[in-house]
Formats: C-alpha cells, structure tokens, sequence
C-alpha cells in the first residue's frame, strides 16, 4: 500500500497517454458487458424457472403441434394427481396490439388456477374475482401496462398470425412480480374465451402442473408420457426450466458468438494497455536503475509495474461498468425493446468483467515488468532516453 | 510541398512493436464488426433471395406457411383465377401445399424445430434453383422424404437411406437437394398427402406463378375482394423477406457494437500516433526548417495513420474471410418458429467497408496528434533537447 503515491505518479505521469489507454479499453470493456448482458437476458427466463417445481406437457413433435383435449381428463386422474396437481391449459396466441412492433408475450390460460398455479405473480383479490366474472377479461403484467398506457377497463384487440381470430379483451386488472420485474411483460386471457372464438375447437397448446415435490418430477415424465406414447399424439413431458431452455436451443449457438467475442475483446484491450505500458517502462529505464541502486528488489520493480498495468484496467473497467449499470439497471434503457424489455447487467456479468480486466492487465504489464527488473543497474544507468 | 512517403514508411519501421499492435488491435476490432454483418447478411441471403419474382403465396392474413390453413374447396377456386400462368396442356401453374414443423433431434444433441414441407407435382416447377444432390425427389404415398442441404447439416438422421421418425411415423430419406442458399434448403420434403394424412392438417398454402406483373397485381385484387375466402396473396419474395427479422436485429446490433468498438480502437491509434509525434518533435522542427509546411506536416501524420488503419483492415478483412466465411450456423426463423440454417459471408463489399471503417479509425485517430505535430514552434522544438 505504502508504494500507492509512487504507482499513482506514474500512471498519471502521462495523463494524456493513460486518460486515452483507459479510454479506449472503456469502450472495448462496454462492448463485452453489452454482449454478455444480452445473453444473459436470454437465459433470464431459465434461471427464474429453475426455481419452481412446475411441469409443462408439450407436443413431442414439437409446440407447433396442439395436444388433445381428451388428455385433460387423464391429467386430471387419480394416477397423475397423487405427484401433481393445480393443472392448467395455456395457449401462446403470439398476437401484438395495433402494430407487429408492439409485440409480447400474451397466453391464453385456465384462469381459476392460474394464481395458485403461478404464485410468483400477485394478483391481487379483486381482480382475481372480476376476472372471473368477464369472459373476454385479461389480466396485465404492471410493467406492460405502463409500457402501453393500458388502464383497467379498457378494450384492446389482438392480432396474432398463429389464430385467424381476434380476441377483444377487456384489462380488468394488473398483477406484479416481485421476484422478476421481466415476468410483468406478460398478458393472460381466459382460454375459454379464445375457445369460443374458435367454434369450440379445443385446441391445447401445452397443459402446465406443479409436480407436489421435485422427487414427483421424473415420475409424472414416466406417467405422463408412457400413456401417450403410442397414442397419435405423443407428449413430451418437462421441467419450466427445460421448457425456457428449448428456445434458447432454437436460437442457435449464442454462447459460441458471446464467446468469440469476449476473447476477441479481451485480446484487444491487452494489446492496447500493453502498448501504454510498454511505452511508460521504456522512459523509465534509468529510473528504474536508480531505484534499484537504492534497493528495490527486483520483484518489487516487478510488483510496481504490474500492479500499474492492473489499476489501468481497473479503472478502465469502472468506467464503462458505472456507465453501463446506470444506463441499463437504473434508467432502464434497452438496446431493442422487442427483444429485450430489459437490459440488466448481472452480478455474473460483473464478475466476467472483472477477470477479463484482471488478466488483461496481468497480460499486458507481464512482459515490460518483467524486461525491467530484469535489466542490469549499470545497463539501465548506462542508457540515455 | 508534400513531404516524402519514404519518412513515414521508415518511421513506421522504426517503432515497429508499437505499429504492429496498433495493426493488430485494429485487424481485431474489424473482424469482429465483419464477424456480426457478415453473421447478419448470411441470415439475410436465405431469406432475402427465396421466391420467384412473379409468384405469390396465399394464405390467411398474417399468417404463415406453418399455420396457415386452406381447404381443398378454396385451393382450387384459387388455381382457377384469372391471369395464373397456364403450362402446356392448359393447366395452371398453382402448388397446393403444406408446411408443418415437427420436433427433430440436431447434430448438437438438442431439439429444435424441422419444417417439413408437403409438395405435389407443380412445386418444383414453380421454383427456381432447385436440384438434386443425391438420390430422387419422393413418390407420394409412401412416406418418403428429400431432406434439404442446410436440414441435413443442422438435424439427424436425414441422410438419403436414413429412416427417422417424425410425428408419429417412420419415413425414408430418398433424397438431397440444394436451392443455392435459398430458405428451402432448411427443410424436408414429402408427399403433400402423405404429410396431410400425418399432420392431420389442410393445406396451408397456395403458391402460384402469375402471367405477368399485371396479373400478379389482379390476382392480389381478387383474392383480398373475395370475402368468402379470407385469404391474401403476397408475392413469395415479399413473403420471405418481411421474415427477416433476426437477421434485421443482428445487422444493428453488429452496427452498434462496431462503432462503439471502433471508438475503442481509435483512441489506441490516437495513443500511438502521440507517442510517435512526442518523439519525433525533433525531426518535425527539422522538417519545418526544411521548408515544409505545418499543413505539409499535419497531413503527413495523418497518412501515416491512416496507413496504420489500412493495414489492420486488410489484415482484419483477410483473417475473416480465412476463419469467418462460409462457417455454417443456424437460428430459428421467429415468424415460424423453424429452424433456419444459414452460412457466414464475407462478401468483397463487406470486406472493403471494413477497411474503409478502419482507415477512418486510423485517419481520426492520428488527427488531434497530426494537429499538435503542426503547431510544433521550431525554436521550442529544437530546443527540448
């Protein structure tokens, strides 16, 4: 600590070359928390999941596929409801308000169970009754409201290209998610009423249960899908967290691209601090000399100029990291507010962040440190700059 | 007078280690940029380039292939419009068919979603670009299937004599094919009762080939002016370019993280560029005692700069069009929730942007280093010795 003062000068003694070295890798160090933040709000969605024991019973050709209402009463059955329970129909109607870019996520779903079923999100007791009584009523995750304008009581039609009708729902009240403002961008409308806009085809996209404990889970996968197996219609039974996971599977390989692009960042940022650093050693040289005349160790040189190249990147990191965090986190802001409502930096992220700063100052004052306190005193002396 | 390349070229070579950093940082940030367009422009190719120019597609409004339902009764009225291009005996040149999406293992061990295509015997007619690569098209009725280039790379088990199982039945490969690049070459075709049967599904859409730009325009008339129908008709290319909406989202995204990237690297080049001319203020004021101008100078550092730039762009442009072009990858398609496969293309313009991207970097980095080179006072500058 004591050798602070002596670092700080000599990081600051260029201002000029240090303000442009952090400068740069700031922005560099941007572009990796903005790319590792947009996969991370991709996966968002899995890691909420993970937290529930709820079961979703898919088409195991695929969600394009309806599933058979007849499976209902089977679901419902002795044999199933000893490991799960609080059963529900939901249908993805994919439908946006007015323009295709006011696009998100509406369901059609068994609204009785829907609170005990998805108790992450508060309705709240009125609404809950209202929407029971008002066939076409819809209830509005808070933060898409407000996105929308939307009040309760108001009409708003959807149009979707998977169905040919269009539903005309009335807002009969808003709910929220504590644990995961992302979980508010959603609408839910009575399946009931979707069915009837259909002329009573009864078509199930997925059905949805909590399984009564995780040990249940394998076993209503063997129940569930054993019955169906050689039906016209076989299912697929999974976990919320596989279910999340099988559309990042379908967007392809994004870790492979966040990754490229990481390790491309973080070679860039080391050969720019590795530049400034190698300069400021090279005018150093009789310096260094000196303070090893006057009893520097070697490793202690060593020390000074690493640890110079690591408060580079430090700084470089705290820049963009401050920016991007009010940016994102506080004011909310997205890149694309279709794809993502939110774009939050996570903790995960900072912690990457922090390394590639770590080892890409490392990195860059390894080979001058090591060149200087190498060098021979009467070497050093010798040399004019 | 302009002073001679020959100084900045041995300049150059001077402080080699710092140029080629400079080179290399920005040989980085270029590759990346292309990496991202080049991801986008592969995406969009598929896309872009389906569908013959005088056909159209109908179908529901605001559907798509994968959802859209017609019945037999409609399809026919369709084939039966005025100004549908007639073949040899008479017949119009219409193709009922059917997409359907079914859950299919990938190479990568995950599920994603296959569209698979029921055909008849005009839709090869009714498109261009299409051959066989190995094996024949399918008979109807007997559950046959040619998979396409892109399927056969992405999915399982859809080599010609492979026998998968999809929905709810076995089918055989007796066929590949390309459509150079075209959105076909993601999907697999079969019989189009053969898929009816095992989809239980109509048809979703009619695709036909019109007389001639009129035509095309009459029919589209027609088909939106008939209520009993409720259908629309779209020209096919619009149809598949209005698709691409990841390949939209990845051009901006590659955008802003290239210009916020190229920011970082034009403070390297700015650094770099400050260093040369600190150490070069002798030979400035030299060069002012000479007879050169300070704009004769300003321009020189520019040059060089800009030199620097240039260098890292060839070097970034042909380390992409090595490593980056024609890497096959694949994404969904979110209109229809199929997997599209698609290759990475370094074109020649995108490898000239990326150059002229980072020539400017070089040129604008060298520019407030260039300013203070010419402002250089030739007293002060011999003096600092």
């Amino acid at each position: 600590m004591k050798y602070l003062r002596l670092i700080l000068r000599n990081a600051l003694r260029n201002k000029l070359r240090t303000g442009l070295t952090v400068g740069g890798t700031a922005f560099l160090m941007f572009v990796l928390l903005f790319i590792s933040t947009a996969l991370t709000e991709m996966e968002a969605w899995e890691g909420e999941a993970a937290k529930h024991d709820r079961i979703a019973i898919q088409h195991s050709s695929g969600l394009a596929n309806p599933l058979p209402i007849e499976l209902e009463n089977f679901l419902r059955g002795e044999e199933v409801s000893r490991h799960g329970h609080q059963l529900q129909k939901m249908n993805w109607f994919g439908g946006w308000w007015q323009d295709r870019s006011n696009w998100f996520a509406n369901l059609a779903v068994d609204h009785p169970i829907h609170r005990e079923l998805w108790s992450e999100q508060k309705i709240p007791d009125d609404v809950q009754a209202r929407w029971a009584e008002v066939k076409s009523g819809a209830i509005v995750g808070k933060a898409l409201a407000e996105k929308f304008g939307w009040k309760v009581g108001q009409r708003i039609s959807l149009l979707s290209n998977l169905y040919s009708c269009v539903p005309e729902l009335e807002i009969v009240g808003y709910f929220t998610v504590p644990s995961d403002i992302r979980q508010e961008q959603q609408l839910f409308f009575r399946w009931d009423y979707l069915d009837e806009l259909m002329n009573g085809r009864k078509i199930v996209g997925t059905y949805w249960m909590s399984a009564r404990s995780a040990a249940d889970v394998p076993k209503l996968k063997e129940i569930i899908d054993g019955h169906t197996r050689n039906s016209s219609d076989p299912t697929e039974t999974v976990t919320e967290k596989e279910f999340a996971a099988q559309f990042m599977a379908m967007m392809g390989n994004i870790k492979g691209v966040v990754f490229f692009i990481v390790v491309g960042v973080m070679l860039i940022m080391t050969l720019m601090t590795a530049n400034t650093v190698a300069m400021s050693a090279r005018e150093r040289v009789t310096e260094v000399a000196v303070l090893r005349t006057l009893g520097f160790t070697q490793g202690k040189i060593l020390f000074l100029i690493l640890t110079e190249g690591l408060l580079l990147s430090l700084v470089g990191l705290l820049v963009p990291l401050s920016g991007a965090l009010l940016l994102f986190n506080v004011w909310k802001v997205s890149p694309n507010p279709q794809w993502f409502p939110y774009f939050f930096i996570e903790p995960g992220t900072i912690v990457l962040a922090a390394g590639v700063a770590l080892v890409s100052g490392l990195l860059a004052a390894s080979i001058p440190a090591w060149l200087s306190a190498r060098r021979k005193i009467v070497d050093g002396l010798r040399q004019v700059v | 007078m302009a002073i001679p390349l020959k100084y900045n070229a041995r300049s150059m070579w001077v402080r080699w280690i710092s140029t080629i950093m400079v080179i290399v940082v920005i040989a980085g940030v270029t590759t990346i940029l292309i990496f991202w367009t080049a991801m986008g422009t592969g995406l969009e190719k598929t896309l872009v380039g389906t569908g013959h120019p005088l056909n159209l597609i109908v179908l529901r409004p605001r559907q798509t292939e994968t959802t859209s339902a017609i019945d037999r009764a409609q399809a026919t009225d369709i084939a039966a419009l005025e100004g549908i291009q007639k073949d040899a005996r008479g017949e119009p040149l219409a193709s009922f068919e059917l997409v359907a999406v079914a859950g299919h293992l990938m190479v990568n061990g995950k599920k994603s979603n296959l569209a698979v295509r029921g055909i008849g015997p005009r839709s090869l007619e009714l498109r261009d670009g299409l051959h066989l690569t190995a094996g024949r098209w399918p008979n109807p009725g007997l559950g046959e299937l040619a998979a396409g280039k892109g399927a056969q790379r992405r999915f399982k088990e859809l080599n010609v004599g492979d026998r998968p199982f999809i929905r709810g039945r076995q089918w055989t490969v007796v066929g590949s094919f390309e459509a150079g690049g075209q959105a076909y070459e993601s999907e697999v075709w079969g019989d189009i009762e053969d898929l009816k049967t095992q989809f239980k599904r109509d048809y979703s859409t009619v695709i036909v080939r019109a007389r001639d730009a009129n035509s095309m325009d009459n029919i589209i008339r027609l088909i939106a002016a008939d209520k009993r129908l409720q259908l629309e008709a779209r020209p096919h290319a619009e149809y598949y370019r209005s698709q691409n909406q990841s390949g939209e989202m990845m051009k901006g995204i590659g955008f802003m993280i290239g210009i916020v990237m190229a920011i970082g690297a034009l403070f390297g080049a700015a650094n770099m560029m400050y260093a040369a001319v600190a150490s070069r203020k002798r030979e400035i004021a030299t060069l002012r005692v000479l007879g050169f101008g300070r704009l004769a100078i300003g321009f020189s550092f520019i040059l060089e700069s800009a030199f620097v730039g240039f260098c890292g762009g060839v070097l970034g442009a042909i380390v992409s069009r090595i490593f980056i072009d024609g890497i096959t990858s694949g994404t969904a398609n979110w209109e229809t929730f199929t997997d599209l496969s698609f290759n990475f293309r370094v074109t020649p313009e995108l490898m000239v942007s990326g150059v002229i991207m980072a020539v400017f970097v070089g040129a604008l980095g060298g520019l407030f280093p260039a300013w203070r080179a010419s402002r250089t006072t030739i007293a002060h500058a011999l003096r600092g010795l």
